[in-house]
């Protein structure tokens, strides 16, 4: 495998695939020069032979003038056996002018089959001498038309062409092969030198595909190689400060995540806390309303047993008053303690009677009752119960808290209960937004013009909500107050309320000047 | 109107004389050749007369004939075989032969006919031979061209210790083989002036035959020379003019064609290649003895 793999390499290595290439062309190249000249050889041969053919029967044509003209049949076969003696001439016809075959001369060493190459001369009386006539007038003899005696015809046997051939084909095949293979060992050293530099770059190269940025490459020769390896160790620095960035922000990011994560668990810790402690709470209410109740009902039993038992202790003590004269009663005289003592129960009986209600109210709190929207419920009433609430909630402080309650504020159809929620939630915001716990805080009520809208405002003296705190302020677990114990759901329950009574909450605050919230909600009776 | 008839009048009677008053020797050529520029040198460095000079190769037919008939040239001068043979026809008019291969003044059986042989009288060879102790001479020749020549020179050839070996051909052809049958049996070759046996290639075999048989060739001019023939002896064309001149100056005066018989050239000149001669084993002063009259 790993073998196979070295050789896989080796085959598609830039080194191997230029080396190949070269080879391969040097191949190719050399062997088309080898074609050229097999095929030049070729050519060449045929042309010699034709030319040889030729010149042999110009020979001959030229040395049988005198012969042929003369018609001396033994003169001739005489000169045309001496040239079929020599190599190569395979036959040898000599014509006379009338086409008559004087001489047919075959050479005993060529078949039938042999390849031949034929020429042929025409025998001419062109005679070295003067006729006698240009001997007597002086006109060239060559001016004259010279006589055709005849022809010449020689056959050559090219049946050596072919080993000729195999032995330039060999000669040839073998220098081109001498040649390459000298080409090939030269050049693969001059290769692996010149290609040098791309070895460093390419070994670079990898080192960096498998995130190796600190690896640089030797810079080995001011070649184009060696430009792209310095391209490549700028690169490569480049990307190893690109990516130590990245590791610090990911660092970074990790670390805020982290923060945000453990920010988001104390959050939701703290709502579920809270959420716990709300259910905790319900429970500690519905325990104290059962421990109330009792006690408060007896109260009130007593204080309206009190209160009988003064009713009819009345007519005899103002008899006995009448009778004997004021007495002390309780410390003070019979006529300022009968005020105080009929006021004294009737307190108890009332406060009994909140504390009934307080209970009552907190109990249905807690459980979610009453759901239902009801008609005619009276916004001054919420507001007060709201009060109460707050008043018990005991946290006040220096913070006063004013109330304004128009008159003949036309009932609403709406649960009282989440009102009161609503509206306790609006003060208790606007309490806690006091800083140090001292400012005064107003709450009231209106009507719109119209009559067709009742609001309660609630205002404070705080600090005002930054405007990216309001952006988000009816986001449920929102606080800015959750390490306190803020819910975050106050306003975002608030708003909910007064949203299913087709009403608007609207918060106008700017910081530094305090803040407005005025619940808007829909008349549907009037009271 | 009257003024311009007189004129032409006047014109037409002295052209038409001119024209019709013609020339006295008409020179008709065979081609033209410097050889034939020299002979009519020397003819005209004898008498000048009025003349009209037809080159046969100019046309590529002439009626001689009628031109003789027509413009009545007193004689006649031919230079060449062709011209000589369009000459034959013309019977009224002497005709001169100069140049002509075709010409034997022995064999001439023409009345109208003279003129100067070509070649050189066998007298003029013969010591020729015997300065180069040649006994035995081979000549291939045609009787219709060369027999009375050879007869004549048999003749003068015994007076000389010198025997012809004749060999006698009917075409070119034949002369090749004509020549092998004289090999060992002869001590040189003549070549007579013979259309046939000294065309291109049968004096081409003349000199195989020397080179083969190293057998020097005697020849009658010196254009053989570079050819392989040992010597040759050229008459004299200016003197052959001056010869044919004489002849027409003769006839000039009415005299007829049997006043002016033909005869053979007056002047020769001996001319030899000595590296033939010396190959054959001949000595080439013996060869610059010059011919006179």
């Amino acid at each position: 495998m790993n073998t196979m793999k070295r050789f896989k390499e080796l085959v598609t290595g830039f080194h191997s695939r230029l080396f190949l290439i070269f080879t391969i062309a040097t191949g190719i190249i050399s062997a088309a020069f080898v074609l050229v000249l097999v095929t030049g050889e070729v050519q060449n041969y045929r042309e010699r032979s034709t030319e040889k053919a030729h010149l042999l029967a110009s020979l001959l044509a030229s040395s049988i003038t005198l012969p042929l003209y003369s018609e001396n049949v033994t003169e001739l076969n005489r000169k045309a056996q001496e040239l079929l003696d020599s190599d190569q001439v395979a036959r040898i016809v000599i014509t006379s002018s009338d086409n008559r075959q004087l001489v047919t001369l075959k050479s005993a060493k060529s078949s039938a089959d042999t390849p031949l190459v034929t020429a042929s001369e025409t025998v001419r009386a062109g005679a070295a001498s003067p006729s006698a006539e240009s001997a007597l007038s002086g006109v060239e003899h060559s001016a004259l038309k010279p006589t055709e005696l005849g022809s010449v015809t020689v056959a050559i046997n090219t049946g050596d062409m072919w080993p000729t051939i195999r032995t330039a084909i060999l000669k040839a095949g073998g220098l081109a092969l001498l040649f390459w293979l000298s080409v090939i060992v030269t050049c693969y050293p001059i290769l692996k030198r010149v290609t040098r530099s791309f070895d460093a770059l390419t070994n670079g190269l990898e080192n960096m595909m498998e995130g190796d940025f600190a690896t640089r490459i030797t810079i080995n020769a001011a070649d184009e190689a060696g430009m792209a390896a310095q391209a490549v160790n700028r690169l490569a620095e480049a990307l190893e400060e690109r990516d130590a960035e990245n590791r610090n922000l990911q660092e970074e990011l990790v670390n805020t995540m982290r923060l945000e994560v453990q920010e988001e668990k104390r959050s939701i810790m703290a709502k579920l806390i809270q959420t716990n402690r709300m259910t905790s709470l319900g429970l500690l209410i519905s325990s104290l309303a059962h421990n109330i109740n009792t006690p408060n009902g007896a109260i009130k039993l007593a204080a309206q047993f009190l209160t009988g038992s003064w009713k009819d202790a009345m007519p005899i003590l103002e008899q006995a008053t009448h009778e004997e004269g004021d007495f002390t009663l309780g410390g003070m005289p019979f006529g300022v303690a009968k005020g105080e003592i009929k006021g004294a129960s009737e307190s108890i009986l009332n406060n009994a009677d909140r504390v009934e209600r307080v209970i009552k109210d907190l109990r249905a709190y807690n459980i979610g009752e009453r759901n239902e929207l009801s008609p005619g419920v009276s916004i001054n009433r919420v507001v007060e119960e709201a009060l109460t609430i707050i008043r018990a909630h005991g946290r006040q402080g220096e913070i006063t808290i004013t109330h304004g309650l128009a008159v003949g504020l036309p009932g609403i159809t709406g649960n009282q209960y989440q009102l009161e929620q609503v509206v306790v939630n609006l003060l208790l915001n606007a309490m806690q937004a006091m800083p140090a716990n001292k400012g005064a805080v107003t709450i009231r009520t209106e009507v719109s013009d119209e009559l067709t809208e009742v609001r309660v405002v609630v205002t404070d003296e705080g600090d005002g909500i930054p405007p990216d705190v309001m952006k988000r302020l009816f986001e449920p677990f929102f606080s800015t107050r959750i390490d306190r114990g803020g819910s975050g759901l106050g306003l975002y329950i608030s708003n909910f309320i007064v949203s299913e009574h087709k009403g608007r909450l609207i918060i106008d605050s700017t910081p530094g000047s305090g803040t407005k919230a005025t619940v808007h909600l829909p008349v549907t009776a009037t009271t | 109107m009257r003024r311009l008839v007189l004129v032409a009048i006047c014109a037409l009677w002295l052209l038409v004389p001119g024209l019709a008053s013609g020339y006295d020797l008409l020179i008709v050529q065979s081609q033209r050749a410097t050889a034939y520029d020299e002979v009519l040198r020397g003819l005209r460095s004898v008498a000048r007369f009025s003349e009209r000079v037809v080159i046969l190769s100019d046309y590529s037919e002439s009626d001689l004939l009628r031109i003789a008939r027509e413009e009545h040239p007193l004689a006649i001068v031919t230079l060449g075989d062709k011209a000589l043979e369009a000459a034959r026809k013309v019977r009224q008019t002497p005709v001169v032969a100069l140049m002509s291969l075709k010409f034997r003044g022995s064999s001439s059986n023409q009345q109208y006919l003279t003129g100067v042989e070509v070649q050189a009288a066998p007298e003029r060879y013969l010591p020729l031979f015997s300065a180069h102790r040649v006994r035995r001479i081979g000549v291939v020749a045609s009787a219709v061209n060369s027999g009375a020549y050879l007869r004549h020179a048999r003749r003068s050839a015994s007076g000389f210790g010198i025997e012809l070996v004749v060999r006698e051909v009917h075409t070119a052809r034949e002369v090749a083989t004509q020549l092998e049958t004289l090999a060992g049996g002869v001590d040189a070759l003549w070549m007579l002036p013979d259309p046939i046996s000294a065309g291109s290639e049968a004096a081409d075999a003349h000199f195989i035959f020397s080179a083969a048989h190293k057998v020097p060739v005697i020849t009658f001019s010196s254009a053989y020379l570079t050819s392989g023939a040992a010597i040759a002896l050229d008459s004299d064309r200016f003197e052959m003019g001056r010869q044919g001149g004489e002849m027409v100056s003769t006839l000039m005066t009415g005299a007829g064609v049997s006043a002016t018989p033909p005869v053979t050239p007056r002047k020769t000149t001996t001319s030899n290649n000595p590296q033939v001669l010396r190959r054959l084993g001949l000595r080439p002063e013996l060869s610059g003895m010059r011919g006179g009259e």
